[in-house]
């Protein structure tokens, strides 16, 4: 399959089929999310309408972490295989991925302070996802870092998977560092009995998320294949 | 292990013949150290509780800008090319390049280390514990550097691209090693922290040779 | 109404929450999506003219 899909044009073919789809998913999933997470359910027993921050964090938080891997994955391909898609892939998936780190980081803090009573806590996960955010910068500063763009494309790729396989050690390091200095046990994960009201939201929210980020990755694809495309037909026509 | 001697022989000559770039950087530890006091309060308590932080960071800060120009002389000799084309093993320059660079730019930070430890007010007592275990974090923070070294030859901000890089990356580094220090102070085990230091660094010796070792062959090739 | 907005009084994390999130959606989605138009509009007219000054060009090999 992978080989099938290393001919740029025949991916190019393929995704065009997925736009709609996708499109439809995300804006439905998005509008009715929004509405059954900001209006429609109810207020938790305990947090009240702070709860309401559980729908866009949470996944927010799921498609840094995956975006990540799936960065790792990519730049594997590119690495091992010289697969010629997977550079773009990474491309594509690191803008949008640290911008959702980002926003699980912020959404994070704002659920944190009124319910725990702090901005912030250096525990594991908190900790992790700040990591991964400096990780998805510091990819992108590489990959973009170089006069000649292609030139930033497997040392990129050979620091997002030293990434990957540090995100690990780094959670166990800090989980590590907070046995020893006790902070608020507050931040229990599973620690929320979620409402069957509130799977609704979360769901959809979820759905109309994940199907924007793939959106965004495939459009992204596109636009820098075609740009290399344009440029290549430029280059055509200046030498004939 | 020939080739190994003669890269840390060459590596050592260079850098020891010209102890300048050696020189500055420890003038920056000290520096850096000195405000470290003067920002936290010479005077208060607090200063011994983060002394061990601000002589990890203050490390972290001197060693970390200098990793840009580890490859400089052999990138623009035309040696590392050559190098590349040859049966030499590239792994082993790398590691003969990070032992040379921890013998002239981490030794004499360890060597500093007991005047640090006294204007940061931490017990000499624990002078065993902040050896090991910066000794240690600075051997994995070069192995770190080496790679990210590799990654950024001629990029442009090739120091500050490698220090973002590399921080994040040293995390667990900084985190066991201060560990060690703090449960030295507090009179707790020692050894788990310094024996997670040393898995780390094992870690890093066995990887960052191999992966510098492709990116350096990535570099030389698309030049 | 007013209640939807104060939130039980945690409106201004919630909304900032969500407001952020939804306005990153709504920008990264038109900056990419209006990029890739034109960037196919281009693609097409670069194409076009090439097109054109192929047939131009055959024309005037016999001369050649």
């Amino acid at each position: 399959m992978f080989d099938y899909l290393a001919n740029p044009t025949r991916f190019m073919r393929l995704a065009d089929y997925t736009v709609w789809p996708l499109r439809l998913i995300a804006a439905a999933g998005l509008l009715i999310g929004s509405w059954l997470g900001l209006a429609s359910s109810p207020a938790d027993y305990q947090q009240g309408d702070a709860v309401r921050l559980m729908y866009v964090h949470v996944p927010s938080a799921w498609l840094a972490l995956s975006s990540y891997l799936m960065l790792g994955l990519a730049s594997l391909f590119f690495i091992v295989w010289r697969h010629p898609l997977a550079d773009i892939a990474a491309r594509a998936i690191a803008p949008a991925g640290a911008g959702f780190a980002f926003l699980t980081l912020v959404t994070g803090a704002l659920w944190g302070a009124p319910i725990w009573g702090t901005w912030w806590v250096w525990d594991g996960r908190l900790t992790s996802m700040l990591v991964l955010f400096f990780f998805f910068i510091g990819y992108l500063a590489l990959a973009n870092g170089f006069d000649r763009p292609e030139r930033g494309a497997r040392p990129a790729a050979i620091l997002a998977m030293v990434g990957v396989l540090n995100l690990p050690i780094v959670k166990f390091s800090v989980d590590w560092w907070n046995t020893l200095h006790q902070p608020a046990s507050i931040l229990r994960s599973g620690g929320m009995a979620i409402d069957s009201a509130m799977l609704w939201p979360l769901f959809t929210m979820f759905a109309g998320l994940q199907a924007f980020f793939l959106l965004m990755v495939i459009q992204r694809m596109r636009l820098l294949l075609g740009q290399a495309r344009l440029a290549r037909l430029a280059d055509q026509q200046e030498a004939s | 292990m020939r080739f190994f001697l003669t890269c840390l022989a060459a590596d050592l000559r260079a850098s020891l013949t010209e102890p300048g770039d050696i020189l500055a950087q420890l003038g920056f530890f000290i520096m850096i150290t000195a405000l470290f006091v003067l920002a936290a309060g010479p005077e208060s308590d607090r200063l011994a509780l983060i002394g061990l932080a601000g002589l990890w960071m203050a490390a972290l800060a001197s060693m970390v800008p200098a990793f840009e120009r580890l490859y400089e002389a052999e990138a623009r000799s035309g040696w590392l090319d050559q190098l590349l084309v040859s049966p030499q093993p590239v792994w082993v320059f790398v590691l003969a390049k990070a032992a040379g660079y921890y013998i002239s730019h981490a030794v004499p930070l360890l060597l500093a280390s007991p005047l640090m430890m006294i204007w940061l007010t931490l017990p000499l007592a624990l002078l065993p514990v902040v050896l090991a275990s910066l000794g240690l974090g600075l051997a994995g923070l070069i192995l770190l550097g080496a790679l990210g070294a590799a990654l950024t030859l001629g990029a442009r901000r090739g120091a500050i691209l490698a220090a973002i890089l590399v921080l994040p990356l040293s995390v667990p580094l900084l985190i066991f090693g201060v560990l060690a220090g703090q449960a030295a102070l507090s009179q707790a085990p020692v050894a788990p922290h310094l024996q997670l230091l040393a898995a780390a660094v094992l870690f890093l010796l066995v990887l960052m040779p191999l992966a510098t070792g492709f990116a350096l062959r990535t570099a030389a090739e698309n030049g | 109404m007013a209640g939807f907005f104060a939130m039980g009084g945690y409106g201004a994390f919630v909304w900032t929450g969500w407001g952020l999130t939804l306005v990153f959606v709504l920008l990264l989605w038109l900056h990419t999506e209006t990029r890739l138009a034109k960037l196919q509009s281009q693609l097409q007219s670069q194409l076009q003219s090439q097109a054109e000054n192929g047939k131009t060009d055959a024309k005037n090999l016999p001369e050649a």
